[in-house]
């Protein structure tokens, strides 16, 4: 396994160079020695291993040992039927496969004046300035080898910006389709979010696959929230269960913002999310949620890290799961109070129900508090399905394998009822019913 | 209706009911009083099933049928009800879609077609308007955030919308203030009929002025140990269950 963890390693290493070929001179100075520094930065560190304090439970070797394709290989055509189940009505859509933009499969609005949205590639060659000032600044590649391997390669993603003063009118939905039909692929979707002062934006993230061979999506997100912006986003990732997903997303907040992250799991072999959220400045509020329903095999690992650098900000955490087979998890949540956060209100909550006796999570929050005017709490349980509970639905003519499912749906359904795009909720409550086998 | 006999009932390897016997017929209501710790509600759980109680010795039959090995679902589904003392709050799942399910999986059950979403709301609006309950409590979670009188009238109105053959109050008028004890009253009386019967388990004798029984039994120690009309429960509320205690006896 060691060997083969290499092996891919430095075949990502040494594919740069003819990656770097293939710009001709379209990439500035600025990303070029960006890019090489990244790759530079994996290759030193290569991938994580369980010896690493944050990936002590999730072991990616599985992950590593496939031969992948780059993801610059021209895809096989993808039909409007293998995205049908995903699409959302009124929103501005981009469809990726394997990282590559299918303008065929997309549909952007007229946006409102001076918003942008576009693929990653072209918003490098049409606001170089803006990239500058904002790309790979939040997601800083230094701490994350699988950062610096992205950052290396990005271009398939989405660049949105919104203007101070804009409102979004549709939410932004990003459909990021993996196709292994041809092969392994690895692929590394980049977003980067700039929303400007007093602006407001909804940023919907599928992450699907179409099935074939496994694949490894290798993803960051950077989001800046300027003063008094409010940034909603819903990651929905339901890849097939050989595929890989690792999401690393940088978040910066700006004084007076708010942001809300729901991060909704039901797909992939292994799953790692590392949310970094950062409260630069005072009076802003965050809320993070997460759902994650496993079986079999299946593992995810969510770490979320709120960092509360200024006074006054809120923060409030809650993580759900429900664990069948034999598949395993890991919340870390760190709450993290600098001295000058006085008067910080941060809540965090992980709940889980293991509905198997051979599933597994390790739960462990973290909280560092260096200010003294501060109200934090955390909390984390996991067991089985309250017995009360089930009597008292039991009681009412309801089987029990029946009554079962219910609860585990509404379990489920605390999470969903604070996503505010009517459309997705729906969609997913519709995706929880059924795998509980309820009907009403 | 049911029958049940020589019933001896523990609980973690304690003894609660210590020989019980009762006997309820079509259209009677019998009331069970008795001070507490006497194992009324020991007796309500049992019929109900839960899982807890160990059944030591006796039989409890409904319809001359052994209802012992029955899971509780299938108690619900034969026409038994238990309303609760402690009604349980269930966030997430609503009241209509926990009354829907329950509904049609008893009509499953009897081999019959689900009702329609239509037929199933005039059905609930009609029975929600028997127990005076607000309609938009339908779509909020089953009892979440209910006060104590709108969860023991959330009980009733299930009893109204499942219409059981057997129903058992497991202590419903405790807590409840005198206009709620008067509505949870006459949304009983409005659905006791020839075919039904209904148990009421109770401390007090002021239920028993609104929903007025057929029979009363005082439990004492795990045994009924006095049974008689209506009057005994007044004869109760004057004397105090000292009178029970320190005089089983003459109670037999």
């Amino acid at each position: 396994m060691e060997n083969q963890d290499n092996k891919l390693q430095d075949k990502l290493v040494r594919q740069f160079a003819d990656f770097e070929k293939n710009w001709n001179g379209s990439v500035s100075e600025h990303f070029r020695n960006l890019r090489k520094e990244a790759i530079h930065h994996f290759g030193r560190m290569g991938f994580p291993t369980t010896r690493q304090e944050s990936w002590k439970y999730t072991n990616i070797k599985p992950a590593t040992a496939n031969a992948y394709e780059s993801a610059v290989d021209p895809p096989e055509p993808i039909s409007r039927d293998a995205i049908a189940p995903y699409l959302l009505p009124e929103t501005c859509r981009l469809v990726f496969v394997n990282g590559q933009f299918q303008p065929d499969l997309s549909e952007i609005p007229e946006l409102s004046a001076q918003m942008v949205v576009q693929p990653l590639s072209r918003a490098f060659k049409e606001h170089p300035e803006l990239l500058e000032e904002h790309f790979a600044r939040y997601g800083k590649y230094e701490g994350s080898s699988l950062t610096a391997l992205n950052t290396a390669y990005a271009d398939g993603g989405t660049f949105i910006y919104i203007p101070d003063q804009t409102i979004s009118e549709h939410p932004v939905h990003l459909i990021y389709l993996t196709d292994g039909r041809s092969g392994h692929r690895i692929s590394y979707p980049r977003n980067l979010v700039v929303a400007g002062k007093n602006s407001q934006v909804k940023l919907i993230e599928t992450s699907a696959s179409t099935g074939g061979e496994a694949c490894f999506v290798n993803a960051v997100n950077e989001v800046r929230v300027m003063d008094h912006a409010h940034v909603e986003w819903f990651k929905v990732q339901e890849e097939n269960l050989l595929d890989f997903h690792v999401d690393h997303a940088f978040v910066n907040q700006d004084q007076n913002s708010y942001c809300k992250i729901h991060t909704v799991t039901t797909g992939s072999a292994i799953t790692r999310n590392d949310l970094n959220i950062t409260l630069n400045g005072s009076g802003c509020e965050t809320h993070l949620y997460g759902l994650y329903w496993l079986g079999s095999k299946q593992h995810v690992d969510n770490h979320t890290l709120i960092d509360h650098a200024r006074a006054n900000s809120y923060s409030n955490e809650l993580y759900k799961g429900i664990m069948d087979g034999q598949s395993t998890g890991v919340f870390n949540g760190k709450v993290m109070v600098r001295q000058d956060a006085q008067k910080t209100n941060a809540f965090q909550s992980n709940k889980n129900i293991l509905l198997s006796d051979e599933a597994t999570i390790n739960a462990k929050p973290e909280l560092e508090i260096y200010a003294d005017d501060v109200k934090c709490s955390h909390g984390a349980t996991s067991g089985q399905l309250d017995e009360q509970s089930l009597f008292y639905l039991k009681s009412r003519g309801i089987d029990p394998g029946k009554a079962a499912a219910l609860l585990t749906f509404a379990f489920a359904s605390e999470v969903l009822e604070h996503i505010s795009v009517e459309p997705l909720k729906q969609y997913l409550s519709e995706k929880i019913q059924q795998r509980t086998g309820i009907a009403w | 209706m049911l029958s049940i006999k020589d019933l001896h009932v523990s609980i973690a390897g304690k003894e609660i009911l210590k020989g019980l016997n009762l006997e309820v017929k079509k259209g009677e209501v019998h009331a069970i009083m008795g001070p507490n710790g006497s194992g009324k509600s020991t007796l309500a759980s049992v019929l109900a099933g839960r899982e807890d109680y160990e059944i030591t010795k006796g039989e409890i039959y409904f319809h001359q049928q052994d209802l012992t090995e029955w899971d509780p679902d299938v108690r619900a589904k034969e026409g038994i009800f238990l309303a609760f003392q402690y009604p349980v709050e269930i966030p997430g799942v609503s009241n209509a879609n926990f009354l829907k399910t329950a509904v049609n999986e008893i009509r499953k059950y009897k081999g019959l077609d689900p009702l329609t979403a239509v037929d199933f709301l005039k059905l609930i609006k009609e029975k929600a308007r028997l127990v005076e309950l607000d309609a938009s409590m339908i779509n909020r979670s089953v009892n979440e955030g209910f006060s104590g009188g709108e969860k023991k009238r959330n009980e009733i109105f299930q009893m109204a919308v499942l219409e059981p053959e057997l129903a058992i109050m497991d202590e419903t008028d405790s807590g409840l203030d005198i206009d709620a004890l008067r509505i949870v009253s006459d949304g009983v009386n409005h659905l006791r009929s020839d075919d039904n019967a209904f148990v009421v388990i109770t401390h007090y004798q002021r239920l028993l002025n609104y929903i007025v029984p057929d029979v009363v039994h005082v439990l004492h120690d795990g045994k009924i140990v006095r049974s008689g009309d209506k009057s005994l429960a007044l004869e109760l509320e004057e004397k105090g269950y000292d009178w029970i205690k320190s005089d089983p006896a003459s109670a037999v």
